[in-house]
C-alpha cells in the first residue's frame, strides 16, 4: 500500500485529492441542508384540547376580585362559558323567549345541582367585549344571568388554554378534573331564537349525562359564534 | 368610519327595528343612523306578464369594514337565511350565491363579502297571475354582519311588481344584476372532481376539460370555499399543484374533523392567468367530489413533486445521489463485492490496462442498467397504483430468495468451489474475453442489488424526491446514484497513478478472495432470516435446500467444468450446473409472504428479547390517533427485518436500562410500523412525512397541537430519552395557527438497512 519513502509529488496529490473531497463534502452538505429545507412542510395541526384527557389548570380571577382555580373545584363539576355581551349569538340565548332565557336557565339549573358555572370574558383592553368589572356585573344583572362566577380574562390566559375561539362556546370538566366536553351550545349555529327551540344541546346533554354517571354521547363540536377578541 | 347614508327608491330597504347594535368599545362612538349593512330587495323587471320570471335579487351593502356571510359562513358567523312570502301561485328559485371572499382572522377565517352583493334569485309568475294586480314579493331575512364585532337582525324587504301583457325589464338593473352573475359559478360541463381525506389533510383533485389550464401551469390563485364545516381548516393555506390533465389542492384538516364525509361540495376558483395589472380572468365552478380513498385518488395524479419542482430540486437531488451513491461504496454490503472488483481491476490494469478499462465500463453499464431497471419497475409499480419504497424489492420474499442464491453463488465463487473463468488461464488469452466482460457487467449489476436497501446517508431524501417526482426526475436521481457507486471505480482504472495505491498482485489475492467468501455467506444467511421472517420456517427451508441443489451443481461444474476436464463431461457439467441453477431459483420463487394479518411486531425474536419486556404494538393510524387521544405520549417506529440499521436502533436505543424506565415512567405508547413485508399502510404513514425508507421513528408529544418529533437515523439511547422529556413537557396549548408538523430529512451519517 505505501512504501517507506513517499515521493513529494505524491503527497502532494493526497493532499489535493483530500482537499477536493472535504469541498464535495462540504458542497453536498450544504446542497442536502437547502434541499432539505425546501421540503420542509409545516402543515396545520388541530389545537384542540383532548376531551377525555386532563383539563388545563388554571387559576383566575373573576369581577368580584375573587380568585378561582380549577384544583379548588375537585370533587365539583365545573362549566367554563364563554361570553361577550354583545355578541348576537351570545344574545340569542340570552334573549328572553317567552319569559325564559336559555342559558339563564342552564345556569339556575345546573347552579342548584352544585355545578360550578363559570362565565369568562376573555376580550383584552380596547377589544369589543372588555369592560369594566363593574360594568360586566352589571350587564349580567341586565340579561338575568346567574353564572356562579364571572371571570375577567382580560389577558386572554384562560381562553388560549382552552383553545376558546367562539363566543358561545362551551368547557365541561368533571370532579376529577378531566375535560368531558368542549364545544358549542347546541347544534343549530344562526344568531337566531327561533333555532333554540329545536336545537340539540350539547351542554346540557352532556351535564346530564356526567351528573347522573353516563357517558357523554357528543363530547366535541365545533363552536360557532363570533370570534373571542384576544 | 361613521358615514350617514341615504336611503334611495322607492322600493327602499325596509331595515325593521331588528337591529340590535352591539356594545360599542368606549373608544367608538357610533351615531345611531349608521347601519352596518343596508339590504334591499331589487327587481329587474318594471312590469311582468303571466307565466313569466321576475329576476330578483337580495343586495347586501355593509359599511366599510364590514362583511356579510356567503352560503357557509366557515368558523365565524353564519349565512344569511331568506325565506320568501309569495302571492298563490309564485315559486321563488333557490338563491345563487356569487363566490365569497376568505377572511382572515388568524386563527379563523370565514367566508364572506366585504363588498356590495346582489344574491340573485328568480320568482316565477304563475299563468293565472290576473293582468293588472300587483305581485308582492317578500323576503324575511336573518342577516349577521361583522367587523370587530358582530350585529344580527331580522329584516324583511319588499317589492311589488305590476303584472302587466308583457315583461318590460328595467336595464339598469338588469345590467347590474348580469355584473354579479358573471360572479356566481357554474356547473362546468367537462370537469370532474375527487377528494379524498385523511387524519391530516384533505386532498381535492380537479380534471379539466382539455386546455382548460393552459399547459399545467399553476394559476397564480386558487381558493376552495367549502360548504360544510368540519372538513377542513378554513385559516389553513392550500396548498395547490398542477399537471397538464389536472390539479391537485392540499388542504389541512378541520380539528373537528369528524368521521369522513361521503361528498364534499363547495366552489372552487381559479385564476386562470395572471394578466399584468392584475384583473386575471377567473372560473368558478360548483364542486361536487366524491369521497374515495387516499390510494385510489393519489394513483391518478402524477407523483408530488416535493417541494419545488423545479430545476434546482432536480438538480440538489442529483447532487445527493452523486454523493449517495459515492457513499455507498463504503457499506458493508458493497464493500465485499467492491474490494473484489477493485482488486480485479488492479489485477488486469497490471497485465492490461485497456482491458481494466473495458471492465470498468462494462461494471458501471452493469450498475446503472440495473439502476434504470430499478426505476421502470418503479415507475411501474407506481402507475399501478401500489406504493413503493427504497428498500422495496426485499420486501418480496421470492426477491429475497433470488438475491440469496446470487449472493451463495458468487460466495461459492469467491470460496474457489467453481470459476468462471478455466483454472490457468492466461488473462490475456481471448478465451477469457467473454466470461470476464459478463462477470463485470453482472459483478454491476450484483452491487446494484446489494446496494440497494443500504439507505446510505443522503439518499432517503435523494430518493424519496425520486419516488415522488416524474419519470424523468427518478431518472436523473437513479442515474447520478449510479455514477457515485461507479466513479471510484472507474477513477482506479482510467488513473495509473492512483493504481499505483493499490497493492501488488499476488498470491495472496486468492487468500483474500476465499476469506472475502465468508461474509458473503453471513449474508446469505441474514437474507435466509428475512425470508424466514417474511414467508415462514418452510420457506427458509425451502432456500437451505434450494442453496443445497445449487451448491451440487456448481460444485460439479467446478470439478469437470474445467478445461482440463474432457469435453463430453465438462459439457454434462455444465448442463448439471444451469439446471440445478434453474431449479433452485423455481424453489424458492414460490416463496410467498404469510402472516400479513398476524401482527408480528411482538415477536420473541432476538431484537424483542434485546429490548426486554417492552410491549409494542403493531401500528394502524386508527391505533395512533386513539392513542393520541387518550393524551399518551406516542413513539412509532418503522422498522423492517432486512434493515440492518433498525435493528442496531432496536438494539442500542431501545434496549439500554435508561430508555426502558423513561418508557415506562413516562407510559409511552410503543408502535411498530413494520415494513418486512409490503404494507400500504406503512408505506402510507412513511410517505406522510415524506420518507421512503426505515429506519424511521418518531415521538408524539402529549399535547395534541404539539409537532411530531422526528428522530435521526442511528440512534442512541440518550437522543430516545431526550425525545422522551421534549414530548412529556407538554406545552401550554395556545391557540396556535399552525404548528409545524416537521417533515425533516434529517442526514446523518449512519449505516442504513444493510446486509
Amino acid at each position: 500500500m505505501t512504501e517507506t519513502t513517499t515521493p513529494p509529488r505524491r503527497s502532494r496529490k493526497r493532499r489535493i485529492i483530500a482537499a477536493v473531497a472535504v469541498a464535495v463534502l462540504l458542497l453536498g452538505g450544504i446542497a442536502a441542508r437547502r434541499f432539505i429545507a425546501a421540503h420542509e412542510d409545516p402543515a396545520s395541526l388541530p389545537d384542540l384540547l383532548t376531551v377525555g384527557g386532563p383539563a388545563p389548570a388554571f387559576t383566575a380571577t373573576d369581577t368580584r376580585g375573587q380568585s378561582h382555580s380549577l384544583a379548588g373545584y375537585a370533587g365539583k363539576w365545573v362549566v367554563l362559558e364563554w361570553f361577550n355581551h354583545g355578541c348576537p349569538y351570545t344574545k340569542k340565548h340570552y334573549a328572553l323567549v317567552n319569559g325564559v332565557g336559555n342559558s339563564q336557565a342552564m345556569q339556575q339549573e345546573y347552579t342548584m345541582k352544585g355545578v360550578v358555572w363559570l362565565a369568562v370574558v376573555s376580550s383584552g383592553p380596547g377589544r369589543q367585549g372588555y369592560t369594566s368589572a363593574e360594568k360586566a356585573e352589571e350587564q349580567a344583572r341586565d340579561k338575568g344571568a346567574a353564572p356562579t362566577a364571572i371571570i375577567r380574562d382580560t389577558a386572554g390566559v384562560l381562553g388560549r388554554q382552552y383553545g376558546a375561539r367562539n363566543t358561545p362556546q362551551y368547557a365541561i370538566i368533571d370532579p376529577q378534573g378531566v375535560l368531558r366536553y368542549a364545544g358549542a351550545i347546541d347544534n343549530r349555529p344562526s344568531p337566531s331564537t327561533k333555532d333554540i327551540a329545536g336545537a340539540t344541546n350539547y351542554v346540557r346533554a352532556a351535564l346530564d349525562a356526567g351528573l347522573a354517571g353516563r357517558p357523554i354521547a357528543v363530547a366535541q363540536t365545533q363552536p360557532y359564534g363570533c370570534e373571542v377578541k384576544y | 368610519m361613521i358615514r350617514n347614508r341615504i336611503l334611495l327608491a322607492a322600493l327602499a330597504a325596509a331595515i325593521l327595528p331588528g337591529w340590535a347594535t352591539a356594545q360599542s368599545p368606549p373608544s367608538l362612538v357610533r351615531a345611531a343612523s349608521d347601519r352596518p349593512v343596508e339590504v334591499e330587495l331589487r327587481s329587474a323587471a318594471r312590469t311582468v306578464a303571466p307565466g313569466d320570471t321576475i329576476l330578483v335579487a337580495i343586495r347586501l351593502r355593509p359599511n366599510a369594514g364590514w362583511h356579510t356571510y356567503w352560503r357557509h359562513a366557515g368558523d365565524v358567523g353564519s349565512a344569511p337565511e331568506v325565506t320568501w312570502r309569495l302571492p298563490d301561485g309564485f315559486t321563488a328559485a333557490p338563491l345563487r350565491w356569487p363566490t365569497p371572499e376568505r377572511i382572515e382572522s388568524p386563527p379563523l377565517a370565514s367566508y364572506g363579502y366585504e363588498r356590495e352583493v346582489h344574491l340573485l334569485g328568480a320568482v316565477h309568475v304563475p299563468a293565472s297571475a290576473r293582468v293588472g294586480s300587483i305581485a308582492n314579493v317578500v323576503a324575511a331575512l336573518s342577516v349577521v354582519v361583522c367587523e370587530l364585532e358582530c350585529v344580527a337582525g331580522d329584516v324583511e324587504v319588499a317589492l311589488a311588481v305590476p303584472v302587466a301583457a308583457r315583461t318590460i325589464a328595467d336595464e339598469t338593473v338588469a345590467r347590474a344584476f348580469a355584473a354579479e352573475a358573471a360572479h356566481v359559478p357554474a356547473r362546468r360541463d367537462g370537469w370532474t372532481f375527487s377528494a379524498a381525506v385523511d387524519s391530516t389533510n384533505v386532498m381535492l383533485h380537479a380534471y379539466p376539460p382539455a386546455g382548460a389550464i393552459a399547459g399545467g401551469r399553476t394559476p397564480p390563485r386558487v381558493e376552495f370555499f367549502i360548504d360544510s364545516t368540519g372538513v377542513i381548516d378554513h385559516a389553513a393555506q392550500p396548498r395547490v399543484r398542477t399537471w397538464p390533465a389536472g390539479l391537485e389542492m392540499q388542504i389541512g384538516r378541520s380539528a373537528y374533523a369528524a368521521g369522513t364525509p361521503s361528498r364534499i361540495t363547495g366552489v372552487l376558483a381559479i385564476d386562470t392567468a395572471a394578466s399584468p395589472g392584475g384583473g386575471a380572468p377567473r372560473m368558478m365552478l360548483e364542486v361536487d367530489a366524491p369521497v374515495v380513498a387516499m390510494a385510489q385518488l393519489a394513483a391518478v395524479a402524477p407523483p408530488a413533486p416535493g417541494a419545488g419542482a423545479g430545476w434546482v430540486a432536480l438538480a440538489t437531488a442529483g447532487l445527493l445521489a452523486l454523493l449517495g451513491g459515492t457513499m455507498l461504496n463504503l457499506m458493508p454490503c458493497v464493500l465485499p463485492v467492491l474490494s473484489i472488483k477493485a482488486l480485479g481491476i488492479a489485477e488486469a490494469a497490471a497485465h492490461d490496462a485497456r482491458t481494466a478499462r473495458r471492465h470498468v465500463l462494462l461494471f458501471g453499464a452493469g450498475v446503472l442498467v440495473s439502476m434504470w431497471a430499478l426505476v421502470g419497475v418503479l415507475l411501474a409499480l407506481r402507475a399501478a397504483g401500489s406504493e413503493v419504497g427504497w428498500g422495496y424489492q426485499l420486501q418480496n420474499p421470492a426477491v429475497v430468495g433470488a438475491l440469496a442464491l446470487v449472493i451463495f453463488a458468487a460466495a461459492l465463487n469467491m470460496a474457489g468451489v467453481f470459476d468462471l473463468m478455466p483454472v490457468g488461464g492466461s488473462l490475456s488469452a481471448a478465451a477469457t474475453r467473454a466470461p470476464k466482460d459478463v462477470e463485470a457487467f453482472l459483478g454491476g449489476v450484483l452491487v446494484t442489488a446489494l446496494a440497494t436497501p443500504c439507505s446510505a446517508p443522503f439518499l432517503a431524501a435523494a430518493v424519496a424526491y425520486a419516488v415522488t417526482a416524474g419519470a424523468a426526475a427518478s431518472f436523473v436521481v437513479f442515474t447520478a446514484l449510479g455514477l457515485g457507486l461507479v466513479w471510484p471505480l472507474a477513477m482506479v482504472a482510467a488513473v495509473p497513478r492512483l493504481r499505483a495505491w493499490l497493492p501488488k498482485p499476488g498470491a495472496w489475492m486468492v487468500t483474500l478472495r476465499q476469506v472475502l467468501a465468508f461474509p458473503l455467506f453471513a449474508t446469505v444467511v441474514w437474507l435466509a432470516w428475512v425470508l424466514g421472517r417474511q414467508a415462514g420456517v418452510g420457506a427458509m427451508v425451502v432456500l437451505l435446500a434450494a442453496c443445497t441443489l445449487l451448491a451440487f451443481g456448481l460444485w460439479a461444474l467446478g470439478r469437470f467444468g474445467t478445461l482440463a476436464a474432457p469435453a463430453g463431461g465438462r459439457r454434462f457439467a455444465q448442463l448439471l450446473a444451469f439446471a440445478s441453477a434453474a431449479g433452485a431459483l423455481a424453489l424458492v420463487s414460490g416463496a410467498r409472504a404469510q402472516g400479513a394479518s398476524v401482527p408480528r411486531a411482538v415477536q420473541a425474536g432476538s431484537a424483542a428479547s434485546a429490548e426486554g419486556a417492552l410491549a409494542w404494538r403493531p401500528y394502524s393510524a386508527a391505533l395512533l390517533e386513539a392513542q393520541r387521544d387518550s393524551g399518551r405520549i406516542v413513539l412509532l417506529d418503522f422498522t423492517a427485518d432486512w434493515c440492518l440499521t433498525c435493528k442496531v436502533n432496536e438494539r442500542v436505543a431501545f434496549g439500554t436500562e435508561a430508555v426502558r424506565t423513561a418508557i415506562r415512567d413516562r407510559d409511552v405508547v410503543l408502535l411498530r410500523a413494520d415494513w418486512t413485508t409490503r404494507d400500504p399502510a406503512v408505506t402510507r404513514a412513511l410517505a406522510a412525512f415524506g420518507r421512503t425508507s426505515v429506519p424511521f421513528v418518531v415521538v408524539y408529544p402529549r399535547a395534541r397541537d404539539a409537532a411530531p418529533i422526528v428522530m435521526p437515523t442511528l440512534l442512541t439511547s440518550g437522543m430516545v430519552t431526550g425525545a422522551l422529556d421534549r414530548a412529556a413537557a407538554s406545552p401550554s396549548p395556545a391557540l396556535r395557527q399552525t404548528a409545524p408538523a416537521s417533515k425533516r430529512i434529517q442526514p446523518s451519517l449512519t449505516l442504513g438497512g444493510t446486509p
